[in-house]
C-alpha cells in the first residue's frame, strides 16, 4: 500500500500545474464572461502536447496513464471548467474513435493536427430528446452505395461551433436500440452538416454547447468508426475513463473553490474577528476538506484501478458521483462563506457556484450513476430476481 | 501509488474474517442482550494471540503494522462491537503506556499477561465533568516521598469494573491545565482503588463500562508512566491518530454488518409482487451506502498508511474518524428503513447496529471537537 504519487506523477503534476496557472488561470474570468472559444490559449496548450496525453509517442502523444490524465483534468479544472471541458474533450472523447478506428488518412487529417492543437474535435451523442438513454437516439444513418446518409439533430455538443470534426452517434437500426448505434466521423464543410442554435448556459462558459444539424449528410463508408451496431460497446470502452476524468474535474473545481473560501474566511472580519474563527464557519471548512479528500481518494483509486486492470464500472461511477456531488457541496458552502460577495462578479465564488452544476450531467447524471452502483453492489439481489 | 493490500494483509484479512464469523458473530446477540462481560469468548479468542497485535514478536506480539491493525479492528467490530471494545482496549489504549514506559517488572506483571488475555487492562481519561477537554481533569497525583497519591473519580471506563490494571490520567498541578497531566499505573488490589457504579447503556453492551474511584491510592514512583513529568499529553498524542482511525475502522465493521443485513432483506422481502431491492428508492440507498463506505475505507487505510510511514497523519486520522463514523450512522439508519418495522424487533440485528453505532461518536473525539480542530488547523488560527 502506498497512497503517495510516484516521483514521475509528482513531477508531472507540478509541471501541469505551473503551465495551467500561467496559461489558463489568468484568462479564466474572461473566458467565462465572453463565452467564446479561447483559440490562442487552446493552441498554446497544444504546443505543450497535453492533448495527446493518452496517445502513444509515435503519433506525438505522451503515452501517459489514466492517473496522469486525471491529474491533468484536475489541474485544468482548478483554473477554468470551461477551458477544462474543451481540453478534455480534445484529449479523450473528441479524438478516441479516430485513434482506435480511423484510417491512416483520417488520422493524418484529423487526429495528428488535433493532438498538436491545430484542429478541434468533438463528440455528438446527445439529442433534444435523449441523453443518458443512449438507445433512444433518433439520428439515422442509412447505407447507400457511397457510404452513409446521416439525418438528425444533436444538442449540447461541446465546441460544436468551432469543431473541425465530429464523431457522431447515429443508428442504422433504431429497433435494435443500443445494438443499432454506430459512430461516424463527419468533417466540417461536409454538405448537409451545419451548426444550429447555441445553448446559452450558466456553467462551463467558453466551451460553447451547440446544436448540430445533419440534413441528408452524405459521408463515405470509411467514416464509420469500427463496425455498425457496435457503437455502444466502443463508447463503453471509454466510459469509465470519461467518468474518472469528470471526477478529476470536480476535484479541481472543489479545491479551487475551497481555497477561495479559506482565503475569504481568513480576511473577512465580523464582530471583531475573522469569520473563520467562528465555529459554524470552521465546520464548513472541515466538512469541505473531508469531502474533498474522500473525493480525491475515490477518484485516484478508480484511475489507479484503470491503469492496473481490475476496474469495474462501480468504482468509476462512485468516483464521478461522489466527486461531482462533493464539488457542488463545496461551491455552495464557499458561496455562503462569501455572504453577498458570493454572488458578486468581482469574486470567483459565483463562477465556481455556476460551474459546479455542469459536472452533474456529462458521463451520467448522479441518478444514473446510482443505478449503476446499486446494480454492481447488489449483484446478489439481481441474481435472486432473475 | 498502490491501493492494494500486500499478500500478507490479504491473508490476514481472510483469517480474521473467518475467525470472527466462527467465534464472534454467533455470540453477538447474546452478548448484547445479557450485557455481561463474555468471559468464555474472551478466553477462547484471546488464546489466538491477537491481543499482542501491535507489539513486537520478541515479547510475544504479532508486530502487525497499522494498516493490518485496521483490518483487525474492522472485522472484530463487525462481529460484536461490545466484544471489540474490550479486546481493543487490551490491544491499544489499555497497554500502550505500560509497553512504552513500564519497568521490566511492570511489564512482566501487567503487559505480558494482558497480551495473553490473562489480565484485563483499561485506560482512564474521562471524568464526570471532563471528556474532550482533558485540561479540566480533576483527578490529582501528589508526590509523597517515593510514592504518588492518587485522588479522584473516573467515569465511562471501558473494562473498568473488572480491570486488573488501569492507566490513569491525573494532574500534578491543576493550575497547569493540559501541561500538568501524567499517566499512572494503578493495579487492582491497591488500597483505595475501587470500582463504582456500572453504567447501563444503549449500545456496545457486553463491554462493561463504569466508574472507578481513587481514594488516597498510594502507588510507587515507578508507576508514573512517562519519561518526563508533565508530558502526558505529548505521550497521548503518540497514539491519538491510531485510536481515531481504529474507531473509524470499528465504524466500518458495524456498517458492513448492517449493510449485509440490509442487502439480505432487500433480496427476500417482497412488496407489490417483487423484491423491495428492485425499487429505485431502495437501490439508491445501497448506492449511497456503498460509495460512502468505499470512501471511508480509503480514508482509513490512507491514514493508517501515513501512521505506518510516520508521515503527518493528524488531519487524515481526524477526517477518517469523522467520515467513517458518520457514514456508519447513515448506514445503520438506512438499514432500519429498509427493514421497515422489523428493524424495531429485538429478534433481528438492525436495532443492535443502530444502537451500537452511536457509541462511536464519542471516543477519539466528538465530531464537534474534530470539526473545530480541523477548522482551526485549516484556517490557521
Amino acid at each position: 500500500m502506498d497512497f503517495s504519487l510516484t516521483k514521475e506523477q509528482k513531477f508531472f503534476k507540478e509541471q501541469v500545474s505551473r503551465a495551467v496557472q500561467r496559461i489558463v488561470a489568468p484568462s479564466a474570468d474572461s473566458i467565462d464572461r465572453s463565452d467564446s472559444f479561447p483559440r490562442d490559449l487552446f493552441r498554446e496548450l497544444g504546443l505543450l502536447g497535453y492533448y495527446g496525453i493518452r496517445y502513444p509517442a509515435e503519433i506525438g502523444g505522451m503515452g501517459a496513464d489514466c492517473v496522469m490524465f486525471t491529474i491533468l483534468a484536475e489541474e485544468l479544472a482548478r483554473a477554468s471548467i470551461g477551458f477544462a471541458a474543451i481540453a478534455t474533450m480534445q484529449c479523450l472523447m473528441g479524438t478516441d474513435f479516430i485513434h482506435r478506428f480511423g484510417t491512416v488518412e483520417q488520422k493524418e487529417r484529423c487526429l495528428l493536427p488535433a493532438i498538436r492543437g491545430e484542429k478541434i474535435g468533438t463528440i455528438a451523442f446527445t439529442e433534444p430528446d435523449c441523453g443518458s438513454d443512449l438507445g433512444g437516439i433518433k439520428t439515422r444513418a442509412v447505407k447507400n452505395e457511397k457510404g452513409y446518409v446521416l439525418t438528425g439533430r444533436k444538442l449540447w455538443i461541446t465546441d460544436g461551433d468551432v469543431a473541425d470534426f465530429v464523431t457522431v452517434a447515429a443508428t442504422t437500426a433504431p429497433e435494435k436500440r443500443l445494438g443499432g448505434i454506430g459512430f461516424f466521423l463527419v468533417e466540417k464543410g461536409t454538405p448537409g452538416f451545419s451548426v444550429g442554435q447555441k445553448i446559452e448556459k450558466m456553467s462551463a462558459r467558453g466551451a460553447a454547447t451547440m446544436e448540430l444539424v445533419f440534413d441528408e449528410c452524405q459521408v463515405s463508408s470509411f467514416s464509420l468508426m469500427g463496425e455498425e451496431g457496435k457503437g455502444a460497446k466502443y463508447l463503453n470502452d471509454i466510459l469509465s475513463e470519461i467518468r474518472i476524468m469528470i471526477a478529476g474535474l470536480g476535484l479541481g473545481l472543489a479545491k479551487s473553490a475551497f481555497v477561495a473560501g479559506l482565503k475569504y474566511a481568513r480576511q473577512r472580519e465580523a464582530f471583531g474577528k475573522p469569520i473563520g474563527t467562528f465555529q459554524l464557519i470552521e465546520e464548513k471548512i472541515a466538512e469541505m476538506e473531508v469531502r474533498i479528500r474522500a473525493a480525491e481518494l475515490l477518484t485516484y483509486h478508480a484511475a489507479w484501478l484503470k491503469d492496473r486492470g481490475g476496474l469495474t464500472g462501480k468504482e468509476a461511477a462512485m468516483a464521478k458521483f461522489y466527486s461531482t456531488e462533493a464539488a457542488c457541496f463545496v461551491v455552495d458552502e464557499v458561496s455562503r462563506i462569501h455572504g453577498a460577495y458570493g454572488v458578486a462578479e468581482e469574486y470567483p465564488a459565483q463562477r465556481y457556484f455556476r460551474d459546479g452544476r455542469f459536472l452533474l450531467f456529462g458521463g451520467g447524471t448522479s441518478e444514473i450513476l446510482k443505478t449503476i452502483i446499486a446494480k454492481d453492489t447488489m449483484k446478489k439481489c439481481e441474481f435472486e430476481i432473475n | 501509488m498502490d491501493f492494494a493490500f500486500t499478500e500478507e494483509q490479504q491473508f490476514f484479512k481472510k483469517i480474521i474474517t473467518d475467525t470472527v464469523d466462527r467465534m464472534v458473530v454467533p455470540r453477538a446477540r447474546e452478548i448484547d442482550e445479557k450485557d455481561e462481560f463474555p468471559w468464555e469468548l474472551w478466553k477462547d479468542f484471546t488464546k489466538l494471540g491477537y491481543l499482542g497485535l501491535r507489539y513486537p514478536e520478541e515479547i510475544g506480539g504479532m508486530n502487525a503494522d497499522p494498516v493490518t491493525a485496521m483490518i483487525f479492528y474492522e472485522q472484530i467490530a463487525r462481529g460484536s462491537v461490545g466484544f471489540a471494545q474490550s479486546v481493543i482496549m487490551n490491544i491499544l489504549m489499555g497497554t500502550y503506556f505500560v509497553y512504552r514506559f513500564g519497568s521490566q517488572a511492570i511489564k512482566e506483571r501487567c503487559l505480558y499477561p494482558a497480551m495473553k488475555g490473562e489480565k484485563i487492562a483499561t485506560m482512564c481519561f474521562t471524568e464526570d465533568q471532563s471528556g474532550s477537554d482533558l485540561a479540566a481533569t480533576r483527578t490529582t497525583a501528589v508526590k509523597d516521598g517515593n510514592e504518588w497519591i492518587i485522588n479522584g473519580t473516573k467515569m465511562w471506563i471501558t473494562n473498568g469494573p473488572h480491570a486488573d490494571f488501569a492507566t490513569v490520567l491525573a494532574t500534578t498541578d491543576p493550575s497547569l491545565g493540559a501541561k500538568g497531566l501524567n499517566f499512572f499505573l494503578v493495579e487492582k488490589g491497591t488500597p483505595g482503588f475501587s470500582p463504582g457504579q456500572i453504567l447501563d447503556k444503549l449500545g456496545c453492551r457486553g463491554t462493561i463500562t463504569g466508574e472507578l474511584v481513587f481514594d488516597n491510592v498510594r502507588i510507587p514512583e515507578e508507576n508514573m508512566l512517562g519519561a518526563e513529568l508533565n508530558k502526558g499529553v505529548e505521550y497521548l498524542a503518540e497514539i491519538l491518530d491510531e485510536v481515531r482511525v481504529m474507531t473509524a475502522a470499528m465504524a466500518m465493521g458495524i456498517a458492513q454488518a448492517a449493510y449485509d443485513e440490509g442487502l439480505e432483506y432487500a433480496r427476500k422481502r417482497i412488496a407489490f409482487g417483487k423484491p423491495i431491492g428492485t425499487y429505485q428508492l431502495i437501490r439508491a440507498k445501497f448506492a449511497d451506502m456503498a460509495t460512502e463506505m468505499e470512501a471511508s475505507r480509503l480514508l482509513i487505510y490512507s491514514a493508517a498508511w501515513k501512521i505506518k510511514e510516520k508521515l503527518p497523519s493528524r488531519l487524515e486520522a481526524a477526517m477518517a474518524k469523522m467520515f467513517a463514523t458518520e457514514t456508519c450512522l447513515k448506514v445503520v439508519d438506512e438499514v432500519t428503513r429498509i427493514w421497515g418495522a422489523n428493524a424495531f424487533a429485538n429478534e433481528y440485528n438492525p436495532q443492535r447496529h443502530f444502537r451500537d453505532a452511536r457509541f462511536l461518536l464519542y471516543g477519539g473525539g466528538t465530531h464537534e471537537i474534530i470539526k473545530d480542530f480541523m477548522g482551526r488547523m485549516l484556517i490557521g488560527k
